[in-house]
């Protein structure tokens, strides 16, 4: 019992240093105007100064909502440099293409778009902090066990995560994210009226705040859970009538109508707020 | 006074219309003057044949035809006063249907004439109208390749003003329900396609879709589509649903109320 917390204590202290003398990445964004990112693990994407990509490790502030173990991400990380140390000489492969930055990451550029993937599985990586510049359009796939906060950004975002959450803090759209249960949690900056924003959950809550002032054409729908909102909602005119499926659609416009916002949850809730 | 002036007053002196010195003076002057002696017993002996000239009487035949000659000619006047007369009394047909030919020529003219132009005024909307869908289809399907989700998603949404979808639409927006790499395009393909549930092809797709689709969400809108349609044929793979350990429970409660609801 004593060897294994001495063995810990060493990983950890490992950990630490290698995590701090793990260099950031960074690569240059010039002709690209999409970055499209897989990964496995929860990831922050926030607004960098330059036009450039940044890789660094994940740092928790007051963004993350629920605090996670840190000592769990620190073990995780240390035994990964462990295995480091044994493979001196030796190169890293990975099932999942070939690592073109260091960082187990492959990045490839195909016309204006910059395809990154994470050639970590969630075991091997914990977090994954990146800066990209506020006009980037982002396209960020969380896989199975990846959770997603992104701040600031007034490009057009998609994600998809299957059982993490999807934090959009501070953004305009268009937006478009599904997750399998996991809770999206958006915050409008203002709204883009260029092309439509659609939320959905299958079985998680999708909560959205708007400015009082956004134009849009609500469509909130929820098969089995409520929704709820403090803004007032105009009824369609009673001559435009629609053919309404069994599925329990709401319909109306915001200050007279504008881009389309479909919030949808299968069995979660719906929440609209007005800010 | 002399002869002269005799000679010029002998007629009224004869006539007795001379002033009483002036027919003393001539009195006298013709018994004293030879020659005005003759002119005198001349003028008188003339005046004297005309006042015993009987004066003509016309006869009664004469009258009786001038009479009759007048009634005839007043026959005559009288029978052009009711030729003149009779068309202001009586109503004036010909010019009446002159009148109402050319309105009548008028009004065809007009109706003809915006008949025509509406007919041709629909005919372009219609043409307009044609080419507008025809305009939003091509933009659907070029938009729905594009890489932005929302872009695909917008795409999706033009086909809410098709009435009638193009075959290509139809197989586009399937092709976008099955594999699409977005879930919500994905959904929204699945919630565009439930408007033409009388398309056959649209009923094939959801039925194969409810084996090989495996989000809730998808599967959901699907089953809900099915059973709104009373599609049978989706029993079978509604069951399957069921037994697979994988599906849901939730998306199992919605399999259950549909399979009951389809009779």
């Amino acid at each position: 019992m004593k060897r294994t917390g001495i063995i810990l204590n060493v990983i950890a202290l490992l950990s630490f240093v290698f995590t701090y003398a793990q260099e950031d990445y960074t690569k240059s964004l010039n002709g690209i105007t999409k970055v499209k990112i897989e990964t496995n693990t929860k990831v922050k994407i926030i607004v960098g100064s330059s036009n450039e990509l940044k890789f660094s490790k994940y740092e928790l502030d007051n963004l993350d909502h629920d605090h996670d173990n840190c000592d769990h991400e620190h073990d995780a990380g240390g035994f990964n440099e462990k295995e480091n140390d044994r493979a001196k000489g030796l190169k890293p492969v990975y099932a999942g293409g070939t690592d073109n930055t260091g960082f187990g990451m492959s990045i490839e550029q195909e016309g204006n778009v910059l395809r990154i993937k994470d050639l970590k599985t969630w075991m091997q990586r914990s977090g994954l902090q990146i800066y990209l510049p506020k006009t980037m359009d982002i396209h960020l796939d969380c896989g199975n066990m990846g959770r997603a906060v992104i701040k600031g950004f007034s490009s057009e975002i998609e994600v998809n995560t299957n059982i993490g959450n999807i934090d959009l803090i501070d953004v305009t759209g268009p937006i478009t994210a599904h997750t399998n249960t996991g809770t999206i949690d958006v915050d409008f900056a203002s709204v883009n009226q260029s092309s439509p924003i659609t939320l959905s959950s299958s079985t998680g809550v999708v909560d959205v705040s708007l400015p009082a002032n956004t134009k849009a054409d609500l469509e909130l729908r929820s098969t089995m859970g409520s929704v709820y909102t403090d803004f007032d909602l105009q009824k369609p005119s009673e001559d435009d009538m629609k053919v309404v499926g069994a599925n329990r659609k709401i319909e109306s416009k915001l200050n007279n109508g504008g881009v389309k916002i479909v919030l949808r949850s299968s069995t979660g809730n719906v929440y609209l707020r007005k800010k | 006074m002399d002869c002269k002036d005799i000679e010029q007053q002998i007629v009224d002196y004869l006539d007795g219309q001379l002033p009483v010195e002036t027919s003393q003076k001539i009195k006298s002057h013709i018994t004293t003057c030879d020659d005005c002696q003759v002119v005198y017993k001349e003028t008188k002996s003339l005046f004297l044949a005309f006042s015993k000239v009987e004066e003509e009487q016309p006869s009664d035949n004469l009258r009786h035809e001038f009479y009759k000659l007048l009634e005839e000619e007043k026959q005559l006047q009288n029978d052009k006063v009711v030729e003149l007369s009779k068309p202001e009394k009586d109503f004036p047909w010909k010019q009446a249907f002159q009148i109402a030919a050319s309105i009548l020529f008028m009004i065809g003219g007009y109706l003809l004439g915006s008949h025509n132009s509406k007919q041709m005024a629909s005919h372009e909307i219609s043409a307009l109208q044609k080419q507008t869908i025809e305009l939003r289809e091509d933009m659907m399907l070029a938009m729905i390749e594009n890489q932005s989700p929302s872009k695909r998603i917008q795409a999706v949404n033009f086909t809410e003003s098709f009435v009638k979808p193009d075959t290509k639409i139809l197989e586009a927006l399937i092709q976008r329900m099955e594999y699409d790499g977005n879930m919500n395009v994905r959904l929204a393909a699945a919630e565009a396609l439930s408007e033409f549930p009388e398309s056959s092809i649209v009923k094939d797709a959801f039925i194969a879709a409810l084996t090989t689709q495996k989000d809730p969400s998808l599967q959901i809108a699907i089953i809900q589509f099915l059973v709104k349609i009373q599609e049978k044929r989706a029993i079978a793979p509604m069951q399957q649903l069921l037994e697979h350990s994988d599906t849901p429970d939730f998306v199992k409660e919605q399999v259950n109320s549909g399979i009951s609801q389809i009779i």
